[in-house]
């Protein structure tokens, strides 16, 4: 009897959480759907919105910048990121534990201090901000996020294979390619995909790092505030979430038949 | 090995490409493909997204590079900064009042324009605060009303229907701090712009004493609890009240007899520009009642050209809220650009009505 209560409890908090966290993304693809521009009421099935989605210059703009300043910024990100992470793995222990506390403070630092510090930086510079800086915005955001990914992967890796590699011959840097890169990759794609996801729906640094003439998709979203939401954005959203989850069903189904990931061990940085 | 070259060859290329794409928006002359591009700052969703490629089309020297913010003072901001590459912008008549005065907007050649004839009217009778267009072409207005429910509230004419206990739980404010006090300002026979503490303190308590009646204040979202019928009456925007009243017909729109708020968003150049003579060709194109008449179907808000209503629908045209009758707009009051003492009273009392 209790054991019967106990997992019907279990379930529905399950149950509970997934709706509390599905729900709205149901609500928001359904009225995708919705020939009316009102969210209130249901008009009607019509593919009214994706036809104009594809046809809005601003959005098209807009979802450009987005795509682009993610893809430059993972990239640099995560070449900068591994490269420290490697590096970071060498040092001493206390030297090591410095250096990523102060790798800590942009994580937990509010989005709105990273925005106006470099929106100042930018300023004292007399550097005109646009997409550039915005890139370079978020480079520097997304660069704690992949040296974190990365480093429990050194932390695992058997440093003695790498002098073992140096033993035989291998100058450092081709060791370091062939030896340690193959070990760490699945430290490097997470973190790249962590980096990738973490500037495409940066808001508050995005708007402090750029003005005026480039604006990514969440700036403009959040311009529409003043006439409404337009219904074309659920639209929008949808085709973004199903590319996503195709993704990594594909991702997981792939790696479900190869052999299974080991498991990074948990951080443990002391602060 | 060779998959690491490759895929730092792949992202050099796609970054030099990118690199060329998106510098695009950045400096006006050298703009891509030889085009000379003109920055026009816009509220999110408020033209007609084919309008914009048409104008290309038909000028293939130009490029119109788009961004949007969402309220006046973002536009302030991001037009007055140092460095600002804006060309056009499109702001409501007291932050132009405000920009006129501080010198920021570029002189319109009126004389040049093709469709500056069709505004004129408009701008002679509505815009007080630059009568001949020198500095500001209208592109949209509207008023702020009221918005009822026919099943649930019958002959609003008035304010003071805001304030009767027998719409208790079906009222709904505006949640925005000149547009509420206004309420209470225009209901206390004051004007919208009082200056005067004493104004826009019995303003304020006079919506205190209103707050157990009302049902939430909100933005956005006031149209849909209109539209699913879940309250009677409310504040709003004639070009939302327009939309949603083709969404559910029992909702009426009504300028309150005591008067209500008119605005009148138009185009401006600003004096820093270097492209002036392609703004004002696209200042010039948004005129065209045709054009007009799109964007007004598109945002639902009134457009300030008689010719632009013939290219528009029978239902829109015969809409309260979309084409009130101009006698109707004779007790209707522009906002001004205030003072930041006078500004700090507002914002005091909009707090103490948030707080109660």
């Amino acid at each position: 009897m209790m054991g019967k209560v106990v997992s019907f409890v279990k379930r529905f908090y399950l149950a509970i959480i997934f709706i509390f966290m599905y729900l709205p993304i149901g609500a928001l693809m359904v009225f995708s759907f919705n020939e009316s521009k009102n969210m209130a009421s249901w008009a009607g099935f019509s593919t009214h919105w994706y036809q104009q989605l594809f046809h809005d210059p601003v959005i098209a703009e807009a979802l450009w910048v987005t795509i682009s300043v993610a893809l430059i910024s993972s990239v640099a990100a995560t070449l900068i990121g591994t490269l420290a992470a490697i590096g970071l793995d060498g040092f001493k222990a206390k030297t090591k534990n410095a250096v990523l506390n102060f790798t800590y403070i942009p994580m937990v630092n509010a989005d709105i201090v990273t925005g106006i510090s470099l929106l100042l930086l930018f300023i004292f510079f007399n550097i005109p901000r646009g997409y550039w800086t915005m890139t370079l915005a978020h480079i520097t955001f997304s660069i704690p996020y992949v040296i974190f990914s990365v480093l429990p992967k050194m932390r695992q890796l058997d440093r003695s294979t790498y002098e073992a590699a140096l033993d035989m011959g291998a100058k450092p840097g081709y060791a370091v390619r062939k030896v340690i890169l193959p070990q760490i990759t699945s430290g490097i794609v997470t973190g790249f995909i962590l980096a990738f996801t973490m500037s495409f729906d940066d808001f508050m640094i995005s708007f402090f790092t750029t003005q005026g003439v480039t604006q990514n998709l969440s700036i403009y979203v959040y311009s529409m505030a003043r006439v409404g939401i337009n219904p074309m954005i659920n639209a929008l959203s949808t085709i973004m979430f199903v590319v996503v989850i195709t993704l990594l069903l594909i991702v997981n189904l792939q790696s479900l038949k190869s052999k299974p990931l080991k498991r990074p061990r948990a951080k443990s940085i002391e602060y | 090995m060779k998959k690491i070259t490759l895929v730092l060859a792949i992202t050099m290329i796609a970054m030099a490409f990118l690199g060329g794409c998106a510098s695009s928006g950045g400096a006006n002359a050298s703009g891509s493909g030889g085009k000379t591009v003109v920055n026009f700052l816009n509220w999110g969703d408020y033209i007609d997204p084919d309008v914009i490629p048409s104008f290309e089309a038909e000028n293939p020297d130009i490029k119109i590079n788009m961004t949007t913010v969402d309220s006046n003072e973002a536009m302030y901001v991001t037009t007055s900064t140092e460095g600002s590459q804006i060309d056009v912008v499109l702001p409501s008549e007291y932050m132009i009042q405000r920009m006129m005065q501080e010198d920021m907007l570029a002189e319109m050649d009126t004389a040049s324009m093709e469709n500056y004839q069709y505004v004129e009217d408009f701008t002679q009778r509505t815009c007080d605060y630059d009568p001949e267009g020198k500095y500001s072409l209208p592109y949209s207005w509207g008023t702020f009303g009221l918005i009822y429910n026919e099943t649930m509230a019958q002959d609003v004419d008035s304010w003071d229907a805001l304030f009767d206990p027998q719409y208790s739980g079906k009222i709904l404010m505006y949640d925005s701090m000149r547009d509420s006090l206004g309420v209470g300002l225009i209901k206390l026979g004051y004007s919208l712009n009082s200056e005067n503490q004493a104004d826009i303190d019995a303003a304020a308590d006079l919506l205190i004493e209103q707050k157990p009646l009302v049902l939430a204040y909100g933005t956005d979202d006031l149209r849909m609890s209109m539209v699913n019928g879940s309250a009677a009456l409310a504040v709003m925007y004639a070009g939302d009240a327009a939309y949603s009243m083709q969404d559910n017909p029992d909702l009426r729109y009504v300028i309150p007899k005591e008067g209500a708020n008119i605005f009148v968003d138009a185009m401006c150049i600003l004096k820093t520009t270097d492209v002036y003579d392609e703004a004002l060709r696209f200042v010039d194109y948004m005129l065209k009642p045709e054009i007009a008449a799109k964007n007004a179907e598109y945002t639902g808000y009134s457009t300030p050209e008689e010719a632009a209503l013939e290219y528009i629908s029978a239902e829109m045209k015969d809409n309260y809220a979309f084409n009130p009758p101009a006698e109707d707009l004779v007790i209707c009051e522009y906002y001004k650009h205030l003072d930041q003492d006078v500004l700090k009273l507002y914002e005091e009392a909009w707090l103490r009505v948030k707080a109660a």
